[in-house]
């Protein structure tokens, strides 16, 4: 007769699932309201939703939660509390005011601040048409000052010709080899909030290296524009 | 003191994550056991690097099982036992990739993005291509000597049941596992020789994927100390199956592979003379 074996569930205490925590830093100022940005940003962010499911349900290792942060003058949690992927929907927001994205910065570091001590790198990503009009630096430095900051995979979409990339690269960093995506049309919004959605994927977090960016010449550049040979 | 006898347990469970994707395990484990003239048993784990460059690390992780077995036991100690296993290694791989050269069809998505990384990443070190880690731990008569190279667990059980970590790697700020494909391997050496005297009842070696399951800090400890227990208390050996239901628990909850090895150790007084 065999003996069963004795189950062991509670070895080493209870296992869980890990957290990846997922933020879109969205610009909603006032520029955003020309040429169809915040509709397409709407649009993009809804139906990303998903490929963002897609994407998370491919990390099994993880439970992927999403939250977002938008700013103009100042800057608010869009829902300060983390939703699981499968219940967040997205609730259109319109777009007025300054560009204050240094205050987006430093609410997202507070929310980081109160993340478990293990888990998976959070994944943010910062969307914006424009130049920071407040201090963007400090913000930066409030997030890079948290430990989940400093260790998150940092993403940024540029839409359109006027938004600062600099700025932008300045969030993403520069060890990754990662740049902002350009997004300059409707369509080209929704195919980079899509690809950042994808960010959440095992493949990507596991290795380490440069998340795959479509190249400029590939995506994103506006029908009419002239492509590099 | 000596140590009298070794008995070793192994098991291990593919990620829930790689049975998703329809990959096999990355990990690999092995032991030998010798006649204690000197070496009594010898135990390695490796964990193959999930990354585009390393598309060989299955190869690789067994090739550092093999050449754990085949690192000789003079001269003793585990500087000298760490350096005969990147030797041994790079050996195997160097004459595995002169019959199996590197090619765009190694790669999934040869034209793909990031292939470009890969492809210089080749270009400056082949052997990355099989990179893994390496967690090795060889008992003598006078000692047990651990080497390790990357991350995974590996941890001691004294006899009165406290439970430390042995030869913790430096945490990287980029989350990156260090590997014995590095040509500067030797750097990323941590070892230790515990005397016989001090020998551990158990020794613990873990690929990562069973420390990701937990979500605090000390619970491989706490395991680890629980076996210890649970072996003293029923005075019953544990068996594959045991370590196989917790390695099956880990993968599915980290969705990485879990591969553990336990080792036991009895030790006793040397005989007069000695």
């Amino acid at each position: 007769m065999t003996d069963e074996v004795q189950p062991l569930r509670t070895l080493g205490g209870p296992m869980a699932r890990r957290q990846l925590h997922f933020v879109w830093i969205l610009d909603i100022s006032g520029s955003m309201r020309a040429d169809g940005k915040i509709q397409a940003l709407n649009v993009a962010i809804s139906e990303a939703l998903p490929s963002l499911r897609a994407a998370a349900q491919s990390n099994m290792s993880a439970d992927v939660m999403v939250r977002a942060v938008t700013f103009s003058t100042g800057a608010q949690w869009h829902c300060a509390d983390p939703v699981p992927v499968g219940e967040f929907r997205w609730q259109p927001v319109d777009a007025d005011g300054f560009t204050d994205m240094g205050a987006a910065l430093s609410l997202v570091a507070e929310g980081l601040r109160a993340l478990p001590e293990r888990g998976l790198s959070p994944v943010l990503v910062l969307v914006s048409d424009g130049q920071p009009t407040d201090d963007f630096a400090d913000g930066l430095r409030q997030l890079l000052d948290t430990t989940w900051g400093s260790r998150a995979i940092r993403l940024a979409i540029a839409i359109g010709r006027d938004a600062d990339q600099s700025v932008l690269q300045t969030f993403i960093g520069h060890e990754s080899g990662q740049r902002p995506v350009l997004a300059n049309d409707p369509d080209a919004i929704v195919a980079a909030i899509r690809w950042a959605s994808t960010a959440v994927a095992p493949t990507f977090r596991e290795s380490g290296s440069s998340l795959g960016v479509p190249g400029d010449d590939d995506l994103f550049y506006a029908p009419g524009d002239s492509r590099p040979s | 003191m000596r140590i009298e006898r070794v008995e070793i347990t192994t098991a291990g469970e593919t990620g829930a994550t790689h049975r998703q994707q329809q990959r096999g395990c990355d990990d690999a484990v092995g032991w030998t056991h010798g006649d204690g003239r000197p070496v009594l048993g010898t135990v390695a784990i490796a964990d193959g690097h999930s990354d585009p460059r390393c598309v060989r690390r299955r190869v690789g992780a067994d090739f550092v099982v093999a050449a754990a077995a085949a690192v000789p036991a003079d001269p003793p100690g585990p500087d000298a036992m760490a350096a005969a296993l990147i030797a041994e290694w790079r050996r195997r791989v160097d004459r595995h990739l002169a019959g199996h050269p590197l090619t765009p069809a190694d790669i999934a998505a040869p034209t793909g993005v990031g292939a470009a990384d890969v492809y210089a990443a080749w270009a400056t070190n082949r052997r990355v291509a099989y990179g893994t880690t390496a967690l090795l731990c060889r008992i003598t008569r006078e000692a047990v000597e651990i080497v390790r190279i990357g991350d995974g667990d590996v941890i001691a059980v004294a006899a009165d049941g406290r439970a430390r970590r042995l030869v913790d790697p430096e945490r990287r700020s980029d989350g990156l596992t260090e590997s014995i494909s590095q040509p500067d391997a030797h750097r990323a050496v941590r070892c230790a020789a515990i005397p016989a005297g001090a020998a551990p009842v158990l020794v613990l070696l873990a690929t990562d994927g069973f420390d990701n399951a937990y979500p605090a800090e000390d619970s491989m400890l706490r395991a680890a100390a629980e076996l210890a227990t649970l072996r003293r208390d029923t005075g019953e050996p544990i068996g594959s199956d045991v370590l196989g239901q917790w390695a099956r628990e880990a993968a599915d909850v980290s969705g990485d592979d879990a591969t553990v090895a336990a080792v036991w150790i009895e030790s006793g007084p040397a005989p007069a003379g000695e």
